[in-house]
């Protein structure tokens, strides 16, 4: 009995559409990872947690989409990245009384004004310092936000997809989407008035 | 609900902000990032449980399960033998070879397995 596989024109062209079909997968991939981790650490303020949901993510969509059509992976993975932030928000209500009490700590590592004083020589200290703060702010704006709200900013701004696949990508209408969106803005300009206005 | 331009000003703004701190995170960060992604570009070329080998294969087992508890069957002996032959050949036309092997060490042990 021959088992082995005729090497024919057909069997190439499957090798190669495979290693394009990786290749793009790669691609895409490389393209919003730094985005999602950031968006994970806004939501988790934990690096490794967020490289945790950030790395589940990408085999979720890799093991059950890779073969979906590429147009249709962006609102898929944001879809999963959310689903997953929300679940470890969900799971970690003892972690994250834990983690409150470690933010102390880690806060301090994250911006540290005494560090920065010792820069201000630097022409652009000032500024650094400014720019930080107000990065600092604006997390802590987004992270107060209700989920969907903050869903839809992260999304509609952060990542620039249409309402149609914000939409998609959470699951509900694209007036919801609209009205998700307006509401998150106007929390965040009254919360970030003067810093960000 | 359309945006005022207020809006689209402080939009683009944070938006902005939060692209440039995309492109500050540490090289550590960036690493772990590029293995997570090989990771999971390992994990979609993994082979998957094809369906469509065991759908035939569930269903021989199934046909095979209700030939062997069927009531009223011949007895087994040599006149038994060779029909029940022909009926597994055409049972077994499209399965794969190793099941084929599996399957036949079950009929040997079934018939010939068992002196009783």
């Amino acid at each position: 009995m021959n088992l082995s596989l005729p090497i024919n024109r057909e069997t190439t062209c499957t090798i190669a559409a495979v290693n394009d079909s990786a290749s793009e997968l790669d691609s895409f991939l490389a393209s919003v990872e730094r985005r999602a981790q950031r968006i994970a650490e806004i939501a988790t303020r934990d690096r490794d947690e967020a490289l945790d949901i950030v790395q589940d993510s990408m085999i979720q969509l890799a093991k059950k989409y890779a073969a979906r059509p590429a147009s249709e992976w962006t609102p898929l993975f944001y879809r999963i990245l959310n689903n997953k932030v929300l679940d470890w928000q969900r799971r970690g209500t003892v972690r994250r009384r834990v983690l409150f009490w470690q933010d102390d700590k880690a806060d301090g590592d994250d911006f540290n004004p005494a560090e920065l004083v010792a820069d201000m020589s630097q022409p652009n200290a000032q500024d650094l310092l400014q720019q930080q703060q107000a990065m600092q702010k604006l997390e802590e704006a987004l992270r107060a936000l209700p989920a969907r709200q903050r869903e839809t900013f992260t999304l509609r701004i952060w990542e620039g997809l249409s309402v149609e696949d914000t939409a998609k990508a959470m699951g509900c209408s694209d007036g919801s989407v609209k009205t998700h969106l307006f509401r998150a803005l106007a929390t965040l300009r009254e919360q970030l008035e003067g810093v960000w206005n | 609900m359309e945006l005022d331009e207020q809006d689209r000003k402080f939009s683009q703004a944070a938006k902005q902000a939060l692209r440039q701190s995309e492109r500050a995170l540490d090289a550590t960060t960036t690493a772990r990032l590029r293995a997570a992604r090989e990771q999971a570009l390992a994990a979609a070329a993994k082979p998957r449980l094809n369906w469509n080998w065991m759908m035939p294969t569930g269903a021989v087992a199934a046909a095979l399960m209700v030939f062997a508890l069927l009531p009223g069957r011949a007895p087994l002996g040599e006149s038994a033998a060779v029909p029940r032959d022909e009926a597994m050949e055409v049972m077994l036309d499209d399965v794969e070879p190793e099941l084929v092997q599996d399957l036949e060490l079950y009929v040997w042990l079934e018939f010939d397995g068992d002196p009783a």
